[in-house]
């Protein structure tokens, strides 16, 4: 559901049009552009980067890519100036320079000379820009989850195959040692064959507030803020608790938390299509309106493995707040960011990895630069990182709809259920289209 | 009179309803309260959260009788009260339609929600509740649903985007037709026009829809006439190309370039669409090379690229390099390198390989690599080819694509390659090793050994110990010949435990027949010492596989020298009774009446390499007979021991003139088929056999270990 101009607002969807400026509604303001695709890198040059969302996530990625030397920091960017120039003035402190800060990313797009973009904005975000990027001949990092629906993921692959480009998807664990490891020894057959899997995770926190509406704050494009969502006046409880509202994140817990450690499950299973799901949950403390349920439990069927998606209050297993367990024939094994551990008839054996330092990891910058080289898959292909995100997003529709969901991963529909296929979709408001 | 009393009776029951009914009411505060939907209804509008969280969950179990009180508290403003509305709105929406027990499907309670929101886009709503009723649509307006009412809704400015949305994810034809008139209304505003259009990208496959498009690519204005690009983009079909790629050849000049793409990407996203669908390839690598010429912008020419190779075959190999002379060559690098990349087929393979040194370097490691780990038979050969003899950076990128696609070759060309170039780091190389050794244990013979070797080079250059570990678990699991040096300091510390005992028999063998004898030896040992029965067959066979078993016989404690007298009369029925009840009688000079004529003993030295004595072969060919074995073993002290035998056909043994084991059996011989507890005297002692013949082959062997099984101090007297 959206909140879109409850009557009595009057910071009004016209005044924006009238403020935002012409150029909003040009004939089809989609692209900024003319598409000019990237140069070719050589294996001595420093790829070219623009951070597109400078919030937390996007300062963790500039202050990484700040000191890759595989890479040049060649902008930023945001709608909102209050995030974009107090990331500024740590960047001059990190690269002894400033560079250029931009409020529209269509500007960025237009800049010939940038090679790449990493999409760091709130989710509803990720599928448009990086499509316009790839119709920009750009080379894409984009943040998980890729999409907030199945429609809008397929497109982002097609796009990058379309424009033979390179998506990596930010799930960052498919180059974290620890998950390799532990991935390898499952695969590999240790704890024999594996039919159940479970990833678990706490409660979802982010809830829909109560607003308060006000004007936006000096220098927030609030319209392109929104971008595709349904047009919704200003309140800072939309803007600074987004997760919580279904209009830009499609799960709360289940798309932010979810999409990595569920990536985990799949990789570890070697599936990624589901052959059915069903889901149960609510907002039992109060908040029962909310689309971003605070307690999920959800069961994916996959062949041969059935797979669970926990979520809720106080949730640990062997001291774990969360992460992946791989139940098998001849033991288990669990797994999260810190440590794996596996459980056999021989004894319990737990090895601990590097503590991670943060949320942007080096390494998997370091295999996007390289795949920009080479224009081989990336370790987190957009196909994989689709693939990940559709599966929870799948949970998130049985959770609307009830009952079990018959899914059919090739066609990517359900079958025999055209209610809840239509939510595989969702519209976007002109003049943004997929 | 009577009407008095009809009256008074009518009334009474009137007094007497309205108490029950009163009765029926919510009985006062500190009572059990009856939760009734009213109730439920009441709850979910209050002030508590949590009471209404509850509400929540049970409301939507009545059905269509709920959706009247929850419309109401949709229209609410407090948020909490209308969004909990509307959830419970969409629960009630997805609830299937009740069966009852004489099979009738009612409707489904959706029928109820759908029918109460038209309702509401008929009555003088408020905006808010028409806002949250659109909303709702999509997830409640079937395909012969009107959307009439919410048609209507697009001439109003404040609605016409909620009303686009719902209309666009609900989707059914009905919607979309509305949707595609409004927006060919020349009459109407142009903004809400193109809003209306934009309104129908991404949908297709409705009667309608080329129709629409074509009508509105034709439109006067330049920006619904992109949508009506993008949207016949959908079709594919041949017959609608002419029309897109005139559209898009013939803009005029002073059209933004934004503009221009849109008509351009319009043609490339129908020729894809056409190249996927199948049955016009011709047509559209037709279409990919004229768009390649004609596009205004690289990102086009790039799709166009992409297109060639994605659905092409060899045919495009020559395009792909002729990008590389154009004077955009710079931008079209990028997908000329991904389309290589991306075409399939060994005549694709062939095409490349035949212009291998027109590549740049950087293509050529790209190339190799991916055909390294996703090529065909073709592509993998000439990367293993190049992963042995290309320069280093071809060669490197070489290795790492077959170790990524778990090519067999790939361990073997890995070690040549750390083993030519010394200063290569091993890091980046770990876990790919580690991920390729997981995969390959899973394989046959050749690629378990393959994660072997793997594994070998995680435990000589790996510095992470977790690492070390695995991998000499899987070494373990499956030992080869090349990890003699890991596997001999691991017999040092004593960390072969775990190891199955026949993959070191196996090695052990290997070793000593490769001239490494002393531990080679050591490792039978490992192998044979607390072997099961079950196991211990296996073994001897891992040992003897290579014909070694004599440089073993200490080890394995064969007998091989005997004294054999037969053949005797024998009869099945007899058993072991009768003539073999007690030891035959041993004179080593007598003549004794066989089966067939007199019989004498003789010596037997030769022996198979588990001491297999061939009884057919020394005595002859007979059915239905005995032969008699002795032998005499010495042992410095008094030792318990298992003498481990096999037979064709039955067997009977004495120890010092004490039967100790029996198996009157029909059988074919193999070694240790069974395992005989004795006890043996410090110096000499005397071993008898029996063996049986009933037909076919005729044989024995016997071997003399420790009760664990391994090697037994003794000798045979000659």
């Amino acid at each position: 559901m959206t909140d879109s101009g409850t009557a009595g607002h009057r910071i009004s969807r016209r005044r924006f049009l009238a403020t935002a400026g012409a150029g909003l509604f040009a004939i089809l303001p989609n692209r900024g552009h003319a598409g000019q695709a990237a140069r070719r890198i050589g294996p001595n040059d420093r790829v070219r980067v623009v951070v597109i969302g400078n919030g937390g996530m996007g300062t963790r990625h500039t202050e990484a890519l700040c000191a890759n030397p595989q890479c040049e920091l060649v902008g930023l960017c945001d709608v909102a100036k209050g995030r974009s120039m107090p990331l500024l003035e740590k960047v001059k402190t990190w690269l002894g320079q400033p560079v250029p800060v931009y409020q529209d990313f269509r500007e960025v797009l237009a800049r010939p000379d940038v090679d790449a973009v990493f999409v760091v904005t709130p989710d509803h975000w990720h599928p448009l820009l990086t499509i316009m990027a790839c119709q920009a001949g750009k080379d894409v990092y984009v943040e998980k989850p890729v999409c907030t629906t199945v429609e809008e993921g397929r497109a982002m692959v097609e796009a990058a195959r379309r424009y033979g480009r390179v998506v990596q998807v930010g799930t960052q664990q498919r180059s974290i040692p620890v998950f390799q490891k532990a991935i390898s020894l499952v695969r590999g057959g240790r704890i024999g064959q594996v039919t159940h899997a479970t990833a678990w995770v706490g409660v979802n926190g982010w809830q829909v507030r109560q607003e308060n509406y006000t004007d936006p704050p000096k220098g927030l494009d609030w319209n392109l803020w929104l971008g595709p969502a349904p047009w919704a006046p200003f309140s800072m409880e939309r803007y600074m608790d987004w997760m919580g509202w279904h209009d830009y994140a499609r799960g709360g817990q289940l798309t932010n938390w979810g999409i990595h450690l569920v990536d985990v499950l799949q990789w570890g299973i070697g599936q990624d299509r589901p052959l059915s799901v069903q889901a149960l949950g609510g907002s039992y403390r109060g908040n029962a309106g909310q689309d971003n349920y605070e307690t999920i439990e959800a069961v994916l069927e996959y062949a041969g493995v059935t797979a669970t998606w926990e979520q809720r209050h106080s949730n640990t297993h062997g001291g774990k707040g969360y992460g992946i367990a791989f139940y098998g024939t001849d033991g288990a094994l669990f797994v999260d960011r810190g440590s794996f551990v596996v459980e056999t008839a021989d004894g319990r054996r737990e090895w601990v990895g590097e503590p991670e330092k943060s949320w942007a990891y080096p390494p998997h910058h370091d295999n996007f630069f390289e795949c920009i080289r080479t224009r081989n898959r990336p370790a987190a292909d957009i196909e994989q990182g689709f693939r990940s995100t559709s599966a929870v997003l799948l949970a998130g529709i049985a959770l609307k709809t009830g009952g079990k969901l018959r899914w059919d991963g090739d066609r990517e529909q359900f079958i025999g259920n055209a209610q809840a296929d239509r939510l595989l979709r969702r519209a976007y408001r002109a003049p943004w289209h997929l | 009179m009577r009407k008095v009393a009809i009256a008074f009776v009518a009334a009474a029951c009137w007094v007497m309803a309205a108490a029950a009914l009163e009765g029926a009411s919510l009985p006062a505060e500190g009572d059990r309260i009856t939760v009734t939907l009213d109730v439920l209804l009441d709850r979910l509008a209050g002030a508590d959260d949590q009471v209404r969280a509850q509400a929540r969950q049970i409301i939507p179990r009545y059905g269509a009788d709920a959706v009247p009180g929850l419309v109401k508290l949709l229209a609410r403003e407090e948020a909490p009260v209308w969004r909990t509305a509307f959830i419970c709105l969409r629960d009630i929406a997805h609830q299937p339609a009740p069966v009852t027990m004489d099979q009738r499907v009612a409707a489904p309670p959706r029928v109820a929600v759908q029918r109460a929101l038209a309702g509401v886009f008929l009555e003088n709503a408020s905006e808010a509740l028409v806002r949250r009723a659109l909303d709702l649509m999509p997830q409640v307006w079937a395909e012969g649903d009107d959307p009439a009412p919410v048609v209507a809704l697009l001439d109003r400015p404040e609605l016409r985007e909620a009303a686009l949305r719902a209309l666009n994810e609900t989707a059914t034809p009905m919607c979309l037709d509305a949707v595609a008139r409004f927006a060919e209304d020349t009459s109407r505003d142009p903004v809400a026009r193109r809003e209306a259009a934009m309104a129908l990208i991404g949908l297709s496959g409705w009667s309608e829809a080329s129709a629409r498009a074509r009508r509105l690519l034709a439109d006067p204005d330049p920006g619904v006439a992109a949508v009506g690009a993008r949207l016949l983009a959908e079709s594919g079909e041949p017959a609608d190309w002419s029309a897109l790629r005139s559209a898009a050849g013939s803009l005029p000049p002073d059209i933004p370039d934004s503009l221009r793409f849109e008509f351009w990407d319009a043609c490339l996203r129908f020729v894809d669409r056409a190249a996927r669908a199948g049955g016009q390839w011709e047509l559209a690598m037709a279409w990919y090379r004229d768009i390649l010429a004609s596009a205004p912008d690289t990102v086009t020419a790039s799709g166009a690229v992409m297109g060639l190779a994605r659905f092409g075959d060899e045919t495009a190999v020559p395009d792909l390099l002729a990008v590389l002379d154009r004077p955009d060559a710079e931008q079209l690098a990028n997908p000329a390198l991904s389309g290589l990349l991306a075409l399939r087929g060994r005549a694709a393979g062939r095409a490349i390989v035949d212009r291998w040194e027109q590549l740049p370097e950087d293509f050529r490691a790209a190339i190799v690599e991916h055909w390294g780990t996703s090529g065909g038979d073709f592509e993998a050969e000439w990367a293993n080819d190049r992963a042995r003899n290309a320069d280093r950076p071809v060669r490197r990128a070489a290795v790492r694509g077959m170790v990524k696609g778990s090519r067999t070759a790939a361990a073997e060309c890995l070690a040549a390659y750390l083993d030519a170039f010394p200063d290569e780091p091993f890091d980046a190389w770990e876990l790919p090793l580690r991920r390729y050794a997981a995969e390959m244990v899973w394989g046959d013979e050749a690629m378990k050994r393959a994660a072997a070797l793997a594994a070998l080079q995680l435990v000589r250059r790996s510095k992470d110990e977790e690492t070390v570990f695995e991998a000499m678990r899987w070494l373990k699991a499956y030992p080869v010949p090349e990890a003699l040096d890991v596997l001999k300091a691991e017999i040092r510390s004593g960390g072969l435990s775990g190891v199955p005992t026949d993959a070191l028999a196996a090695l052990a063998a290997t070793m000593i027949r490769d001239g490494d004898r002393e531990n080679g030896l050591a490792l039978a040992r490992e192998a044979l010492a607390g072997a099961s029965p079950e196991n211990s067959g296996k073994i001897l066979t891992a040992l003897t596989a290579g014909g070694i078993a004599p440089e073993l016989t200490e080890l394995l404690g064969v007998i091989r020298s005997w004294q054999v007298l037969g053949p005797l009369p024998w009869q099945i029925s007899a058993g072991f009774s009768g003539a073999f009840a007690e030891e035959p009688q041993i004179d080593f000079s007598a003549e004794v009446d066989g089966s067939g004529g007199k019989v004498t003993w003789k010596s037997v030295k030769e022996t198979g390499p588990l001491g297999e004595v061939n009884l057919a072969g020394v005595l002859g060919m007979v059915e239905g007979a005995a032969a008699v074995a002795v032998c005499r073993i010495v042992v410095p002290d008094p030792a318990k021991a298992v003498l481990r035998c096999g037979s064709d056909d039955g067997i009977k043994v004495w120890v010092n003139g004490k039967a100790v084991f029996e198996n009157d059996c029909d059988r074919g011989m193999a070694p240790d088929q069974d395992l005989i507890p004795v006890e043996l005297n410090a110096g000499e002692n005397r071993l008898t056999v029996v063996v049986t013949q009933r037909a076919g082959g005729w044989g024995f062997q016997a071997r003399l270990t420790d009760e664990q099984g391994g090697p037994l101090q003794f000798s045979v007297v000659p």
